[in-house]
């Protein structure tokens, strides 16, 4: 009994999680949607590969702000930026996921009709789309929980403890090597 | 009095199939189809008139008839195939290679069953038989539903209606089959009038999505390019998008 207690729990608590992360980058989402549409003045700008993206996009990902705001601005305007900030990053990463579909959508319409199509091939590429919307699901769901100009924070807090438990193994194991020494 | 209802509409609405078909010339569109609607129909008949007739005959000529009704049942599933990939012959190369993996995974559940049922044939095997061959067509035809929905491949509405009220049957029969399978005789009477009722489910989709002749809108144009050229584009634009994701990782 106690078992599928836990695991409606774990279930329930996933579904709210994913409920919640859908909900709150909706925005994003309509938002990337109506610019590959056209719909607003977005586009233009936000295409990657120029240099406007790239010198935006370095900045969004960025802690350099932040840590600007931090000596500077009130909890306020903190908030205000932080929120803002989550928006842009979001709408980008929904926009290459868009980007990513659209090529793949481009791609199976001039494949269906191709008489040397391989399967072999078509299931690599469809393998790389899936690990590319992985990927961007992933940055999407630490956004929303970290913000942007914490990834990079996020990734030396995670090399620090990976060393600390690499040092860790090897304290142990050398400890365990100088018992084994001591009792032959 | 629920079963004789039951398989009155069932015969009626076979019978309004069969002769829209004949008045439409339908037979010629989808003569697979129609094969087994025939044959379905004569089934029912036969059925009904063993039941009434001779009673203790009924039980062998139910399974005989039914197995003969699945190979007949894999034919349906094979005339979607060669009418929606009519004109893409590499959507018909991905689906053959995606159906021949969904046919390794699930027939050798069906031969396990057959193997257990060498040493003799008790009632449940033989459930648990057909709803294995059954699972085979319902992995068969959401592998084909994948592909066309995949490579967005234009459904008549005639197509539509065939697919969906057979996947509609052979979920609920798969299901019906494994209670049947997993506690017995206990649920048998539910679970024939829910097998009943998803059949004139079927039967009721069929009726409405045949009732006239629908032809495909659009067929798609030869591929421009060469396959290995569509690729390496796909590839490239892809490794793309994937590098200006990667560019924000730490």
């Amino acid at each position: 009994m106690t078992e599928y207690a836990l695991i409606a729990a774990a279930t329930m608590s996933v579904l709210l999680f994913v409920v919640l992360f859908r909900r709150a980058t909706q925005d994003a989402r309509e938002e990337a949607q109506a610019g590959c549409r056209g719909l607003n003045d977005a586009g233009d700008w936000w295409e990657h590969g120029s240099y406007v993206s790239r010198a935006v996009l370095q900045q969004i990902f960025s802690q350099d702000d932040e840590n600007f705001l931090n000596g500077e601005a009130d909890p306020g305007t903190k908030f205000f930026f932080r929120r803002e900030r989550k928006k842009l990053a979001l709408r980008w990463i929904e926009r290459r996921k868009l980007e990513a579909a659209a090529v793949m959508r481009t791609h199976r319409q001039a494949a269906r009709g191709a008489e040397d199509l391989q399967p072999s091939e078509e299931m690599r590429l469809l393998l790389r789309h899936a690990k590319l919307k992985i990927m961007c699901e992933a940055l999407a769901v630490t956004v929303w929980l970290a913000g942007p100009q914490s990834l990079h924070g996020l990734a030396q807090r995670a090399d620090e403890i990976f060393h600390g438990a690499q040092r860790l193994r090897q304290a142990v194991r050398s400890r365990g090597d100088a018992s084994a020494q001591q009792a032959q | 009095m629920f079963d004789y209802s039951v398989w009155a509409v069932a015969i009626l609405l076979e019978l309004a199939l069969v002769a829209r078909s004949v008045r439409g010339d339908y037979f010629k569109r989808y003569p697979i189809f129609y094969s087994y609607i025939s044959f379905v129909f004569l089934q029912s008949i036969l059925r009904l008139a063993i039941y009434r007739l001779e009673p203790d005959w009924y039980r062998s000529v139910y399974w005989f008839t039914e197995f003969v009704g699945i190979i007949a049942g894999c034919s349906v599933v094979f005339e979607f195939c060669c009418l929606c990939f009519k004109g893409y012959p590499g959507v018909v190369k991905m689906a053959r290679a995606a159906l021949l993996v969904a046919f390794l995974f699930t027939f050798s559940k069906v031969l396990f069953t057959a193997a257990e049922g060498a040493e003799g044939w008790t009632p449940a095997l033989t459930v648990l038989l057909v709803r294995d061959v059954r699972f085979v067509q319902v992995a068969a035809t959401l592998i084909l539903v994948a592909v066309v929905l995949l490579y967005g491949i234009p459904m008549s509405r005639n197509l539509k209606g065939i697919i969906l009220g057979y996947g509609l049957y052979l979920s609920l029969v798969v299901l019906n089959l494994t209670y049947l399978g997993v506690f017995g005789e206990r649920v048998q009477f539910v679970v024939t009038k829910i097998q009943a009722c998803s059949y004139l489910l079927a039967l009721l989709a069929w009726n409405v999505a045949l009732w006239s002749y629908r032809p495909i809108e659009s067929r798609a144009l030869v591929a421009q390019k060469s396959y290995s050229a569509i690729c390496a584009e796909t590839s490239e634009q892809l490794a793309r998008t994937k590098n200006s994701v990667e560019s924000v990782l730490p």
